[in-house]
């Protein structure tokens, strides 16, 4: 009895503990100064197939690199990046395609704010390029960052952000809607004390078609999508430990053609 | 006309027509290595005088907004390529190539030669290309988005694709397009405009690809993929 009654008032402190952990409000926050330099993966697997009355056909690619960052004198939030050890496969380009991609991304440089989910290219000749058939590396990367809400929040507060992104095709202009809605999920303490708060969030992301596009490809795919995401913050060491997005575009029907695509982007922090 | 309307006709000049008080911006006047991409801004002219030799260290390109003239001369050509590539080679690309992005782009080249890059890309510019050669690149030049690059009595040689146009209208005259693995690749809503060429002895002279609607095949399946990656 007596021992039922240790564990029960064990129990009830450990849940009070929680309880209370979890209405103490938090300040969602990233500081890289402590280190000179940090290391990330990047994945990302893209998905689709592509049906007509008869057929019925797939495509896919993935690609792999590291994402070495040092962070910003005065910006604890923000790091500067260089891509490394890149890989990617995907079926529908050649070797000599293959290659420039990866030689294009060991050379890129670019400037991250995870604070503020932004990203902008080191290179100032860089950003408005338009990539045909090529990955983007800085779009990738953009896709997976959480925005973070300024002030402290309490488990189960929300937050949004809405963007527009201007996009050149070679068969006309159109603008990228997202918005995104974010919940801090949940806290919890590891192993070894560390806070580490959970993040997650929904979006939607539509194309809307600017200019007249007289192939009238753009009318064959479609125009949107939602998907879901989550990061990990650890609180105690104020980094970035993971973050995924899991991105979809319903098997739509355009004409005579049915197109579905997804994506998923993983971003990971080497210990 | 009197000496004194001079001034204003020189400013009314300068307004409606923003570059022409313009000097150029940046002259390349002898030999260059470059290690950093080059961009040519918005309502930026750079030129390269005859006989210039630009060599890339790095995986670079040349990226014009503005206006880049490069007028060589027969026994003067300029030279795109790269540090220590043998002339003529067919190695893999060691340079990203040229991009012209843009309506307000513009480029004027003469005599100008072409090694080693991955693809000399046309945006929705028209820019010419008068007696140029195009030598072991994997893309001689890739023309997309409406662009109509007039391309008069060039040589494209040894490069696996010479010409492609991708929804663009190439206007080709007196070339020589041959000893390509593809010498022009026409790619879905693309034509060329062509008068008099010589597209001959390529393993594939020619290629168009068929129309999109309810083609299935690996170039429609690309495009779509393509596409897709530009949009989401």
């Amino acid at each position: 009895m007596r021992a039922y009654v240790k564990n029960a008032a064990l129990m009830v402190a450990l849940l009070a503990g929680a309880f209370c952990g979890n209405q103490e409000p938090i300040r969602l926050t990233v500081d890289f100064s402590s280190h000179s330099e940090w290391r990330y993966t990047l994945s990302v697997d893209m998905r689709g197939d592509i049906a007509t009355a008869d057929a019925l056909r797939w495509f896919s690619s993935n690609a792999r690199c590291c994402l070495l960052g040092r962070p910003v004198a005065g910006e604890p939030a923000t790091l500067h990046v260089s891509a490394c050890s890149v890989s990617i496969a995907a079926p529908l380009l050649s070797d000599a395609e293959k290659t420039n991609l990866v030689r294009q991304c060991n050379e890129a440089k670019f400037t991250v704010d995870v604070g503020r989910g932004t990203i902008t290219s080191d290179d100032p000749d860089d950003m408005p390029l338009v990539k045909i058939g090529e990955w983007d590396l800085y779009k990738d990367v953009a896709k997976v960052l959480p925005a973070l809400p300024r002030g402290r929040v309490r488990k189960g507060y929300s937050w949004e952000r809405e963007k527009l992104m201007p996009l050149e095709t070679k068969h006309g202009s159109a603008v990228g809607h997202l918005f995104q809605s974010f919940t801090l999920d949940s806290i919890f303490s590891d192993e070894r004390a560390k806070r580490t708060a959970m993040v997650s969030w929904r979006f939607t992301y539509g194309v809307e078609v600017k200019s007249a596009d007289t192939s009238g490809r753009l009318s064959d795919v479609p125009t949107k999508g939602s998907g879901l995401g989550s990061a990990l913050l650890n609180i105690s060491d104020k980094m970035l430990e993971k973050a995924s997005i899991h991105f979809n575009v319903p098997s739509t029907r355009q004409g005579k053609i049915t197109i579905s695509w997804k994506e998923d982007i993983e971003l990971t922090r080497q210990k | 006309m009197n000496c004194k309307y001079y001034p204003v006709l020189f400013m009314v000049a300068v307004w409606v027509f923003p570059g022409f008080a313009k000097s150029p911006d940046v002259i390349f006047s002898r030999d260059t290595v470059v290690s950093n991409n080059i961009e040519v801004p918005e309502n930026a002219t750079y030129t390269i005088k005859p006989g210039v030799t630009v060599q890339f260290s790095d995986y670079c390109k040349i990226v014009v907004h503005g206006l880049l003239i490069a007028e060589g001369a027969g026994n003067r050509p300029i030279t795109f390529t790269c540090l220590g590539r043998p002339r003529g080679s067919i190695e893999a690309p060691c340079w990203y190539g040229l991009m012209i992005m843009g309506k307000n782009s513009h480029g004027l080249f003469r005599h100008c030669r072409w090694e080693g890059a991955y693809r000399n890309l046309i945006w929705e510019s028209n820019p010419v290309f008068d007696s140029c050669e195009f030598v072991g690149n994997h893309c001689g030049l890739y023309c997309t988005k409406k662009a109509m690059p007039h391309v008069k009595g060039c040589k494209f040689y040894r490069n696996v694709y010479g010409i492609v146009a991708d929804f663009a209208n190439p206007l080709l005259l007196d070339n020589v397009i041959s000893d390509n693995t593809i010498g022009v690749y026409l790619q879905i809503g693309s034509q060329f405009v062509s008068g008099k060429n010589i597209i001959a002895h390529n393993r594939t002279d020619v290629r168009a690809e068929p129309g999109l609607k309810g083609d299935t095949g690996t170039s429609a399946m690309r495009n779509l993929w393509e596409l897709m990656n530009e949009l989401y």
